[in-house]
């Protein structure tokens, strides 16, 4: 079994954002441009609408935004995360918290209980996937080959 | 003394060590339990250390740099040699110490 199909409570995605979602639809399931697409149809759980809304807000960090030289967020980064939620806002993944890193990635925390983890869109298209048991690094790798394991480890 | 002239002290391990965390908007970077994600205490690429500020050679005033912005966290120095790092005072204009 891939992952258990949550049943949230669904809230539409903020309107000015339609054109990044798009964008992201596009380009993450291979839509033709000139396909009609019913944007009504689309809703996320609450959880999902903040992160959308939030990563939104990242996009627009400037250079320095932590006070330490911290870098804007990457395009790429920010555009590979937003597919990466949209793609997945259905799975049985605790989706816990989004924010910017230092060199322009984005980070999305999952946390449940006694497990965690950290995924990272870096700004030049790579992942790094950690995970956590009990504050201790359980597994560690890309998101490319480590997928499942995110899934499974908290399904297991 | 610091390639730029400036002297270097020793670190004790009771001196407080001070980091600004960015808190406006409060939960860009402060996680639902009120913890700050790591992501702020990631280094830059090409950093050899995390920049903090060390209390007693500073004001709080002057290292928060913009209280709209940020907030002052602070940890006392042994933390961070309990955690078998090394806290290196790298004196810059703006920034005090590298752990």
């Amino acid at each position: 079994m891939l992952a258990l199909i949550k049943r949230p409570e669904f809230t539409s995605y903020d309107s000015t954002s339609i054109p990044k979602l798009f964008e992201s639809l596009i380009s993450s399931r291979d839509i033709n441009e000139s396909s009609t697409i019913f944007f009504n149809n689309i809703t996320f759980s609450q959880v999902i609408s903040q992160f959308l809304q939030k990563l939104d807000r990242i996009e627009k960090l400037e250079e320095n935004w932590d006070g330490y030289n911290a870098a804007s967020a990457s395009k790429e980064a920010i555009q590979n995360a937003r597919n990466f939620i949209i793609t997945h806002n259905h799975l049985a993944l605790p989706f816990y918290f989004i924010t910017a890193g230092v060199n322009g990635e984005v980070m999305l925390e999952f946390n449940q209980d006694s497990k965690a983890a950290e995924l990272y869109f870096n700004g030049d298209g790579s992942t790094e996937l950690i995970l956590f048991k009990n504050d201790t690094v359980f597994l560690e790798g890309e998101l490319e080959d480590n997928f499942q394991d995110l899934i499974d480890f908290f399904n297991e | 003394m610091s390639e730029n002239n400036l002297e270097i002290i020793p670190i004790n391990d009771e001196d407080q060590l001070l980091r600004r965390i960015l808190h406006s908007p409060p939960e860009f970077v402060i996680k639902p339990d009120g913890t700050p994600s790591s992501s702020n205490f990631s280094l830059r690429t090409g950093e050899d250390g995390l920049s903090v500020d060390i209390e007693h050679l500073t004001t709080h005033k002057v290292a928060i740099k913009n209280p709209d912005r940020f907030k002052l966290y602070s940890l006392i120095a042994k933390d961070t040699t309990n955690l078998n790092l090394k806290n290196v005072h790298a004196p810059k204009e703006d920034i005090t110490l590298m752990l």
